[in-house]
């Protein structure tokens, strides 16, 4: 059955400052769809997962919690199946391809703002590959993956970097926004496939073969080669 | 270009004070597909992007990896004034001294003009010496030799190789050995034989880049030579052999001290330019670090001054939904993040320039918003210029908020600015610069895009 017909994601917030808590429940609930809604909250990860929060479709966590970093926390809570998006001020492209490594689903930084917000944690619930255009900067200037970006990809990342429009960029690359959004996703793709074999990236991947962004035959393109 | 409308949460104020600096241009784009624009105005669908970055991406070293450059200049002149010196000296002496010898010289065995044969070989070699040592690449002197940016000159001649190098000093003992041989018994040490002492300046030129010790051991050889000569003739008597001793010497000293004296001025001087150089970048990095922390107090100060009585507003229950508080809020947050990206460590020209001109917009009100990633190469000064040249003014002309992005990635380096900026009076960048600028209107003209790319000219 289609996740999109289950109803809201459910997401538990794992972040220390209240204000910030007020703030993603206050975007989430502005979202015109209700497509997300918040079911747990607390300021450390073991407070989150004791409740309800251990159900939820979507762990939002903010990277730096009461002063420290807890990014070696995310593989854990990866291989227990859960999908973690990563809410952060630290929006550097090491924290951002730690996070990756680490498994997370997605990365939104903190500055990026509501939409962003919304549309990462909903296609996370929904297996979907999303990419903020920090993110995008982040995968268009790692080193790693330039052999296997092709040009395309690369130009739509960077325009979707500076522009954070896919109607601009789409107007720039002369293409529709569906074709830069997937040359997007493909390109996330690709990224994921670097980074760790986190249970829930198997099923990155394997809604990605559903949508028709990659083909079974591709997978093999896309073996970590760790 | 076609009108393209912001995304939701696109342009004004952030919904939130929460939620930090919104992007000057539109956000999510919509899951529906085939909602692209004409594509009459952009390149087709096959085409690849204008400034597609990566389709050829190089993988050439940013001018920062390159070899200190004053260190191989200062040393090739030095090296090259120790040549002259070494060409001079050879000349002086065979003009001045061995032209002496050969004219005032009595009658020779092998006959009137085998002298002047000699001497006129001599010349001849000095003059080959002379022009390979002075026109052709050679390979550099010094401790550790520095990269030479130079290819040509990182490639030494083949002939200065060793075959070539012992040739020429083969050829040098020769001469030395036929004008001994054509001097009658008894005026080996007289001007008549004028070769013995002056072939090391020959052999001087030949072996000029090769290890002294095979100059010294020319210098014995010619003498041993001449010693055995004069013992087979029955001439080595005391006043010959202090006369031999006093040649081998003077002469022989005089060579490969000139030597000598070439090579430690060339090794001493790549030595302290190497260290000159170091303790200027040291300098520079003191100013610049100096720079950060000056930039990041002011950005502090001026957070501390702007940010604690707006949050003592709103807890004091300034109504969130005010507009005007919301976009200071916004200005705030986007100052702060500035402040936390100085504090990771940026101290990038660049992205010190971008972000000091960030400051001077957001003290009109501007909500920027800058975003770097990637490994920023170090740009020579003209193209840093050209680089941000246009970025810099659209900034200066951005209205109400602007969002600034460096990537850098294959050597390249894009900035991107996004801004509500009217017309920009862009200068075109110097094709010379390597710098490539596009300018877009988006937002039916109301927003501009403007993306100044930089790549390394490729090597020639």
């Amino acid at each position: 059955m289609d996740r999109e017909q289950l109803g809201p994601v459910t997401v538990a917030v794992i972040e220390d400052h209240p204000v910030a808590v007020d703030g993603v429940r206050v975007w989430l609930e502005s979202d015109p769809d209700r497509r997300a809604r918040v079911v747990a909250t607390g300021s450390a990860v073991e407070e989150v997962l004791a409740g309800p929060g251990r159900r939820a479709d979507v762990l939002l966590l903010d990277l730096d919690l009461h002063g420290t970093v807890v990014t070696e926390r995310i593989p854990g809570l990866c291989a227990s199946g859960r999908r973690v998006v990563v809410f952060s001020a630290l929006t550097d492209g090491d924290t951002i391809r730690a996070v990756h490594r680490a498994g997370a689903h997605g990365f939104v930084g903190k500055h990026e703002g509501r939409d962003h917000l919304v549309e990462a944690v909903v296609a996370a619930g929904r297996d979907r590959p999303y990419v903020t255009p920090v993110v995008g900067g982040a995968i268009a200037t790692d080193v790693r993956l330039s052999p296997s970006l092709s040009p395309r990809e690369r130009t739509a990342l960077l325009y979707w970097f500076q522009s954070s429009s896919k109607q601009a960029v789409a107007h720039r690359m002369g293409i529709s926004e569906s074709a830069v959004r997937r040359y997007i996703e493909r390109a996330r793709l690709k990224y994921t496939a670097q980074g760790r074999t986190a249970v829930t990236q198997f099923a990155l991947l394997a809604r990605a073969i559903e949508d028709g962004l990659i083909r079974t035959e591709d997978i093999r393109e896309y073996r970590s080669p760790s | 270009m076609a009108a393209v409308t912001s995304g939701p949460g696109g342009q004004g104020p952030p919904a939130d004070p929460a939620a930090g600096v919104p992007p000057c241009a539109g956000a999510p784009g919509t899951d529906e597909p085939g909602e692209g624009a004409p594509a009459s105005e952009g390149p087709a669908p096959n085409d690849p992007a204008p400034a597609a970055p990566g389709a050829d991406g190089r993988d050439t070293d940013g001018p920062a990896s390159a070899a200190p450059a004053a260190a191989v200049l200062l040393a090739r002149r030095y090296e090259r004034f120790g040549a002259l010196c070494a060409v001079f000296v050879t000349g002086a002496w065979h003009l001045g001294f061995d032209l002496v010898g050969v004219i005032t010289a009595g009658p020779v065995r092998a006959g009137p003009w085998s002298s002047v044969a000699c001497w006129t070989a001599y010349t001849v070699a000095a003059a080959a010496f002379s022009v390979r040592l002075l026109r052709t690449p050679a390979p550099a002197w010094g401790p550790s030799p520095p990269r030479d940016p130079d290819s040509a000159r990182s490639a030494p001649s083949p002939l200065w190789s060793r075959t070539w190098a012992w040739n020429g000093a083969g050829l040098a003992l020769a001469l030395s050995l036929t004008v001994l041989l054509i001097c009658p018994p008894g005026q080996e040490i007289t001007p008549a034989d004028w070769g013995w002492g002056s072939v090391g300046w020959l052999a001087m030129l030949a072996l000029w880049h090769r290890p002294l010790s095979e100059l010294i051991l020319f210098v014995v050889a010619n003498a041993v030579t001449m010693l055995a000569v004069l013992t087979a003739r029955g001439t080595a008597d005391r006043q010959t052999l202090a006369a031999w001793l006093t040649v081998v010497v003077s002469s022989g000293t005089l060579q490969w001290g000139l030597g000598l004296v070439a090579r430690m001025l060339v090794v001493t001087s790549t030595e302290v330019s190497r260290r000159a150089e170091e303790l200027s970048r040291e300098d520079v990095r003191r100013a610049r670090e100096r720079t950060v922390r000056a930039t990041r107090a002011r950005l502090a100060a001026s957070i501390h001054a702007d940010a604690h009585p707006l949050v003592c507003r709103l807890a004091a229950g300034a109504p969130p939904e005010d507009e005007a508080l919301r976009h200071r809020c916004a200005v705030s947050a986007a100052r702060i993040r500035r402040l936390v990206l100085h504090t990771r460590g940026s101290r990038d020209p660049l992205a010190d320039e971008l972000g000091a001109a960030a400051d001077i917009a957001a003290s009109r009100g501007v909500v920027v918003d800058l975003d770097v990633h990637g490994q920023l190469p170090v740009l020579p000064p003209a193209d840093l210029q050209a680089l941000t040249e246009a970025p810099l003014r659209a900034l200066a002309a951005a209205r109400h908020c602007a969002r600034v992005t460096v990537a850098a990635f294959d050597g390249r380096v894009v900035v991107g600015v996004l801004s509500d900026a009217g017309e920009i009076d862009a200068p075109a960048p110097d094709p010379a610069a390597a710098v490539r600028l596009d300018v877009h209107r988006i937002d039916s003209g109301r927003q501009t895009w403007i993306e100044s790319s930089w790549a390394p000219s490729p090597s020639p």
